[in-house]
């Protein structure tokens, strides 16, 4: 007991005692916090420093992604196969004449679309033939013009009467083809209608036809042997007998 | 209605120190000095490193202001704070001792009446305790904390706290006989 009221003696009187401090205590504490604030200060511009770095960087990536972009990279994209064209595609034909017309079809195509490229080449050369001229033209300056115009009418002549060949040629071409293409026509009808007879040949058989067929190839008996002399005997004397009357 | 008014004044003060006004924070210092200084002395016994860890105390006392919540006692977490910075102190300058002699703990020690006892003669029976009796001493009997508390803040067993502080009552026993005898001499 007595050891704890001395123990509540002691902190009744420590609790009322106070010491001041110095006088340079609170400047020394101040002179600390200052420090404390400018250093929290200097890492807080530093650390909105690097966060405006890190947005900017965010901000310019994209621009800088985009512009590559524009100029650099055509995309490459991957495409199916070229559809194919409905003329193209197999057809099924019912008759044999109808197979060989569109046979026929894809020759002439072919031929036409020749005649068009050669007059279409034609077609081209003759700008070039006029661009000549007038180099010729250009490069006579000195000559005398009569004899300049005499032979660039010439020349004219010349190349109308080449085009006029041509024209010419193209037409008997074309002439050629349609009569190549009638010839073709009516071989293929031809073609046609015997394989007709032939399929009809085949699909209703004849016992007769077969019989005549047959018997050509049997020999002949002597009974018939005698019977075509007779014939062939009576025949000559008739014809003799006729030939004596006249 | 006078307590409240100080106590609005109290809190507004603590508010604009934590927001770093230097005004507000002087005017705290003012107020809690002298006492956080006398806490410290407790502990330690050169005045100027008690105060060198008094100034210390309230630099963390400023800089950990804003998680102070008005719900406790403001004093009491200041003093907290003391006790902590004046027993790191001592740990960093290696006079964090707990000796171990042997004592009779069956023994229990009389203090005599104190009343006749100034401060500073009490100040000076303390000074006198051993470092590790002085602050098991102080802590139980002085700021009210319990063996377990004390075991933890000074990283020690609670059965050695319990027996620091038998042997600081049996040495200030010793010390009180003296004191009265030489007194009476004396006198």
């Amino acid at each position: 007991m007595a050891s704890i009221k001395f123990e509540e003696q002691v902190k009744k009187t420590l609790e009322q005692r106070k010491i001041t401090p110095s006088s340079d205590s609170w400047n020394a504490l101040a002179k600390k916090l200052d420090n404390h604030e400018k250093k929290k200060n200097k890492t807080a511009i530093w650390w909105k420093a690097i966060a405006a770095i890190f947005i900017g960087v965010l901000f310019s990536l994209p621009l800088f992604f985009n512009t590559k972009e524009n100029i650099v990279k055509p995309v490459i994209v991957d495409v199916n196969e070229k559809p194919v064209l409905k003329s193209e595609e197999p057809i099924l034909i019912k008759n044999e004449e109808e197979q060989i017309l569109i046979a026929l079809e894809k020759p002439i195509k072919k031929e036409v679309n020749s005649v068009q490229k050669s007059n279409f080449r034609k077609e081209v050369d003759q700008p070039v033939a006029s661009k000549e001229i007038y180099a010729t033209i250009k490069g006579t300056d000195n000559v005398s013009s009569k004899h300049t115009v005499e032979n660039l009418n010439f020349k004219i002549e010349e190349i109308t009467e080449e085009v006029a060949h041509v024209k010419q040629v193209e037409v008997a071409k074309i002439s050629d083809i349609d009569t190549e293409v009638m010839l073709l026509l009516e071989a293929a009808k031809k073609a046609v209608a015997i394989q007709k007879n032939k399929n009809n040949f085949r699909k209703s058989i004849d016992a007769d036809a077969l019989l005549w067929s047959v018997e050509n190839n049997i020999d002949m008996s002597l009974k018939d042997e005698i019977l075509l002399a007779v014939k062939s005997g009576y025949k000559t004397l008739s014809v003799a007998y006729e030939k004596r009357n006249k | 209605m006078k307590v409240l008014k100080l106590y609005k004044n109290d809190a507004e003060l603590i508010e604009k120190a934590s927001k770093n006004y230097r005004d507000a924070q002087h005017l705290l210092y003012k107020k809690h000095a002298p006492k956080m200084l006398s806490i410290c002395r407790f502990y330690i016994k050169d005045l100027q490193q008690a105060e060198e860890v008094m100034l210390n105390g309230f630099f963390k006392i400023f800089k950990q202001l804003e998680t102070f919540k008005n719900e406790g006692s403001f004093e009491g977490w200041m003093r907290r704070i003391m006790v902590r910075e004046s027993i790191s102190y001592l740990r960093k300058k290696n006079q964090f001792e707990f000796s171990a002699e042997d004592m009779d703990l069956y023994d229990k020690p009389i203090i005599h009446d104190t009343t006749e006892l100034d401060i500073e003669e009490v100040q000076l029976l303390i000074d006198k305790l051993p470092q590790g009796y002085r602050i098991v001493f102080i802590m139980f009997a002085i700021e009210g904390y319990k063996h377990s508390e004390i075991s933890a803040l000074l990283e020690i067993s609670v059965s050695t706290s319990k027996s620091q502080l038998f042997k600081a009552r049996k040495l200030l026993q010793q010390q009180m006989k003296q004191l009265n005898t030489t007194g009476n001499g004396i006198n």
